[in-house]
């Protein structure tokens, strides 16, 4: 099967000062289209920005990313833009909503930023909101939701584009065990059916359990996968 | 409490723009303040050293009524009696010269003793032949009347005095102060009063006393020696300048500026306000922590107000400076006369009060400013503050909407119901109009999203649409809208106001239906016949005037009482009057009747028929009222009465003007010169009048500019710094967005959208705001009884209109360039 995701010797550091650190060091890493791998490992030792450089939200220091056979780095910021929208669902570490959009409003946002008609998605956006449990809350803003359902909204709006590839940076870390459980349960569904491609930071064995491959990360670098 | 200080002191460090945009907001307001205070006292100085040019040091002035028939010559009679009440007592000749090598060149000429010349005016001398004495045919000038003759000590000078050249020796030349300030016009040239009373035949005679007091009031002084000149004939006894004079000159400019002011200090307010508002919020975990870890409450109030104390400080300090440096370039474009080029000397006038005043102002100002953001936080549980959780009390629309409407309307209602409100009231309305304007913004805002929303999508597509629904509840946005909104609701204000005194300056101009002035201290009808004779005139008209005449138990002069011969007179200006003309003019004639000015008739509460009593040559005098004119000549300040009545009530003789049509301007006046050659004549073209008079207010147009461009730039500022603020503290959001696929451009294109909106929603708001402003302004030209009525037009809205786009998108810039390098991941881990 072909990989959707190719990573060749990459080296991330970071300037702090005169200090150069070396967060990612030498890593060659394949995923394969419909994979559902889960990236362990201690904290700081590097995952979160392996996951920002596989989509594309920041540049390594060194190295090659392709994404559907396409390099990363060649590519211009628009067309990064468009693959993000249309080709990549974000799920981060702290859950990112805009502030002044309600919850609709933000599952939304990969739609209205391709300036496509909202309205042809209406029929998505209600399954989705069914399957996040929020849609008594559609009208809300994110201040007036609890951490866990922020951060279903953030899961809903990773979902609504049909993406290809689904990156989620401990989707379940601040969720209750159940919702967690449920969340997961979405994520192996669509796996399985849509043969969607996820890749997710944890620190539980049980969610890792989800994925069909672990890979772990110890000190910028993966010690077996 | 060393930790607290370190801790307030890297807070003003660490966000250096803001920093410096609170200091250049109270910087600025405090230099205005300064300057407006310091204004009067500085214009007063002005008009005063420009009033006494002549009269130097003295406080009163003895002379020969100029309306009297007489000789002015007088002998300068002992009056012992005073002499411990006068500090001195100066007896001299005021003259009048030709300088033959440039005929147009009119020569003040002076007699006086080399001691006394010392005496009144302090002169020094740059040079000074001491081996000779002030006598026979020496004379002093000035260093500006030397380089224009382009002579020097030693040289020989001609005159013509009384059609006869006299030669003088320059003796000495004295420094450019008092009487030797060289204005560019009149040049003065002093010679010893022995030689100047022979060539006018009235040796041993004066015709001038100037005298000041010594432990004495002035007018008490005065009282005594009208007392001891009364049985003489026609002495008049006067102060040399009235404070009348003054305060006419200085009155509307003060208040103009106060105006200004009041704007200023309101906008600054709203800025530092703003800004506190974001350094409360900032501040806020620090403080949290600073209370989990023991510190009380008033610690950290202190440490927050301990912030604007400091800004206060420095921003008085500079302003200060800054004030004295704006006061420099106000007065000297006023000192500046277009007419010859030449910049008078102005001493500034400031004290240290003006100083303390100010410094306490922007004390007062930043500290106030920052206290309700303070109160705020200080009301917060700690629990909160601990853990961030800031609750957004959502203030009652409701309230908030009535309140500001009560507001808006209250003012236009005590307007309307008062009629004439003073000045300070008028004033009031403004700020209280300005409050309703900050209250109802935000609000007003809310419905042009919804507007927004639809008309963005349909232009700009979705990122339209979502930059209207950032505008939605963006805090940084509606206070820049609030901004946008005062800033150009007073700059229409200014500039309508400006433009509307201007035209009338030139609409009293287009009133006029002759072409020249001339002017004779001894003009009477004899000069009258005279000039008709000459060819090219087609007809003149005297005109007889008493200035500053005391209303009867009131304390409120007319500036011009003019009288006239009405028939003619009235071919000489048209004028609108409330009656049919012939019969008014044929009433005027009839009796002591007279003719009010709206300006008059609203000021001293007059209708037709009422009877005004005028105190002329030391006794009232009632005279009815038949009619009204409208004019904006000399502010309104001036009524008409047939002119046999006023020569025979203020015992005037002479006409202060002939009024002469022509079609041939140019070749008149030369014919005009040649037949009064040698006479101390003066004729002024109505055409160079008019250029004259708008160059004139131009200077005071351009100042009332500077301020409105001082606005603008705090305005401006603010708006930037706003916008850069509300940047920072969207990073996050903005990150977001280009995480989940905004390109770069459609973030930039997005801000810009932000920014756009934000420009058209201030720039309507602000030109409603500005209207109604407009409204207030009326009510102030009414109080200051000044015949103009200010308008707004479509341009000027539109025109503010759009510099409030531009304002917006300007400063708009600099963050959505800055976007376009934000790191995601940074600005989405940190906060
Ligand atoms: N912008 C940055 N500047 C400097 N160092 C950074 C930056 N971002 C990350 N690091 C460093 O890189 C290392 C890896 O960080 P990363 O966030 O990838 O860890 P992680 O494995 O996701 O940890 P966790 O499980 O706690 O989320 C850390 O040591 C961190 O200090
Ligand atoms: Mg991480």
């Amino acid at each position: 099967m072909e990989n959707i995701i190719e990573c060749k010797n990459i080296f991330k550091s970071f300037k702090m000062g005169k200090l150069e650190v070396e967060v990612l060091k030498n890593i060659t890493l394949n995923i394969k289209k419909g994979e559902f791998v889960s990236v362990m490992g201690p904290s700081g030792s590097g995952k979160s920005t392996l996951l920002y450089l596989l989509g594309g939200l920041d540049v390594p220091t060194s190295g090659s990313i392709k994404i559907n056979d396409k390099e990363l780095s060649i590519m211009k910021d628009k067309e990064q833009s468009i693959l993000r929208r249309r080709d990549l669902g974000f799920v981060f570490q702290f859950y990112n909503l805009i502030p002044n959009l309600n919850v609709e409003e933000n599952i939304l946002l990969p739609i209205l930023l391709d300036g496509e008609n909202v309205k042809n998605y209406e029929t998505d956006l209600d399954e989705i909101l069914e399957i996040v449990g929020l849609k008594e809350r559609r009208k809300f803003t994110p201040k007036e939701l609890s951490g866990g359902q922020q951060q279903r909204v953030a899961i809903a709006r990773a979902l609504i584009n049909d993406p290809d590839i689904i990156l989620a940076d401990e989707p379940t870390g601040n969720l209750d065990s159940k919702t967690g459980d449920e969340i997961l349960e979405l994520f192996k569904k669509i796996n399985e059916l849509k043969n969607k491609t996820i890749v997710q930071v944890t620190h539980s064995v049980d969610a890792a359990q989800y994925g069909s491959r672990v890979i772990h990360v110890k000190d910028g670098k993966i010690t077996e996968s | 409490m060393k930790i607290f200080i370190k801790f307030l002191l890297r807070n003003i460090l660490e966000k250096k723009l803001r920093t410096l945009m609170i200091l250049f907001s109270i910087v600025l307001s405090t230099a205005l303040v300064f300057s407006t205070l310091a204004i009067s006292g500085t214009v007063k100085e002005m008009m005063t050293s420009q009033l006494r040019k002549y009269t130097g040091s003295s406080e009163i002035v003895i002379q020969k009524n100029p309306q009297s028939l007489g000789s002015p010559f007088f002998e300068l009679k002992e009056i012992n009696e005073f002499d411990d009440k006068m500090d001195y007592m100066i007896g001299n000749i005021q003259g009048f010269a030709l300088y033959p090598e440039d005929s147009e060149q009119q020569v003040h000429l002076a007699g006086f003793t080399l001691e006394d010349l010392e005496t009144l005016y302090n002169v020094s001398f740059t040079e000074l032949d001491e081996s000779q004495t002030f006598s026979n045919n020496k004379a002093i000038i000035g260093e500006g009347e030397a380089n224009k003759l382009g002579v020097t000590i030693g040289d020989t000078i001609e005159l013509m005095i009384n059609q006869q050249t006299e030669s003088f020796t320059i003796m000495g030349i004295a420094k450019p102060e008092g009487i030797f300030r060289y204005d560019g016009e009149n040049l003065s040239i002093i010679v010893p009063k022995d030689t100047l009373a022979s060539i006018y035949d009235a040796s041993g005679k004066v015709n001038t006393i100037y005298i000041k007091t010594n432990d004495i009031e002035v007018n008490d002084l005065i009282d005594l020696l009208v007392e001891k000149y009364q049985d003489e004939d026609d002495f008049m006894v006067r102060t040399t300048i009235t404070t009348l004079q003054i305060e006419q000159s200085t009155g509307s400019l003060t208040s103009t500026f106060s105006l200004m002011l009041i704007v200023v200090v309101f906008i600054s307010i709203f800025i530092i306000y703003t800004a506190f508002k974001v350094i409360t919020m900032e501040r806020l975990p620090i403080v949290g922590t600073f209370r989990s870890i023991g510190a009380t409450k008033k610690m950290t109030d202190i440490v927050l107000l301990g912030e604007s104390f400091i800004y206060g400080v420095i921003g008085g300090v500079l302003g200060c400076l800054l004030g004295v440096g704006i006061l420099n370039i106000m007065i000297n474009s006023m000192a500046y006369n277009p007419y010859t080029g030449v910049t008078s000397e102005v001493t500034l006038v400031f004290g240290f009060e003006h100083f303390l005043i100010s410094f306490l102002c922007a004390l007062i100002l930043s500290v106030f400013s920052a206290l309700f953001p303070i109160i705020k936080v200080s009301k917060m549980p700690v629990r909160n503050i601990v853990l961030n959780q800031i609750k957004v009390v959502s203030e009652n629309k409701k309230i908030r909407f009535t309140m500001g409407l009560i507001l808006l309307i209250a003012p236009y209602l005590i307007l309307i119901l008062l009629d004439r409100p003073s000045i300070i009231i008028c004033g009031l309305c403004i700020i209280l109009v300005g409050c309703a304007i900050v209250m109802l913004v935000p609000l007003v805002t809310k419905y042009f999203v919804y507007v927004f929303e639809k008309v963005n999508q349909f232009i700009f597509k979705n990122e339209g649409a979502l930059a209207a629904k950032n505008l939605r509840d963006n805090k940084g946005i509606i206070q820049n809208i609030t901004l946008l909104t005062i800033g150009i609701a007073s700059l229409i204000l200014v500039n309508a106001v400006t433009q509307s005194i201007m035209e009338e300056v030139v609409n009293v101009f287009s009133d006029a239906k002759f072409q020249l002035i001339f002017q004779h201290e001894k003009a009477d009808e004899t000069y009258e016949n005279q000039l008709r004779q000459i060819e090219g005139i087609d007809d003149v008209n005297g005109n007889y005037t008493a200035l500053n005449v005391k209303v009867a138990d009131r304390n409120d002069y007319i500036g011009f009482v003019w009288g006239v011969d009405a028939v003619h007179y009235f071919k000489f200006w048209d004028f609108e009057f409330n009656r049919h003309h012939n019969e008014l003019f044929n009433e005027l004639s009839e009796g002591r009747n007279v003719i009010i000015s709206e300006i008059i008739r609203n000021k001293l509460e007059l209708e037709m028929n009422d009877l005004l009593t005028l105190v002329m040559n030391n006794q009232e005098v009632s005279f009815k009222v038949i009619g009204f004119c409208n004019s904006p000549l000399n502010n309104g300040n001036f009524i008409f009465m047939d002119e046999n009545y006023l020569k025979q009530d203020a015992k005037i003789n002479y006409m202060t003007d002939i009024m002469i049509k022509t079609n041939h301007p140019k070749d008149v006046i030369e014919r005009i010169k040649t037949t009064f050659q040698g006479e101390n004549i003066n004729i002024m073209d109505m055409d160079e009048q008019k250029q004259f008079n708008i160059e004139q207010n131009d200077q005071m147009f351009r100042l009332l500019e500077g301020f409105s461009v001082v606005i603008m730039l705090i305005g401006t500022f603010g708006i930037f710094n706003n916008f850069v603020v509300s940047y920072i503290s969207r990073k996050r959001s903005l990150a977001i967005y280009r995480s989940v696929g905004m390109s770069k451009n459609q973030v930039f294109k997005m801000l810009n959208i932000e920014a756009l909106s934000c420009g058209i929603v201030g720039g309507l708001t602000g030109a409603v705001g500005g209207v109604l402003f407009i409204i207030i302004s009326n009510y102030i030209m009414k109080a200051m009884f000044m015949p103009v009525s200010v308008e707004f037009s479509s341009s000027l809205l539109i025109s503010a209109i759009f510099m409030g786009i531009i304002v917006s998108v300007l400063s708009a810039l600099i963050p959505s360039l800055r976007s376009k390098k934000l790191s995601i991941i940074e600005a989405i881990k940190y906060e």
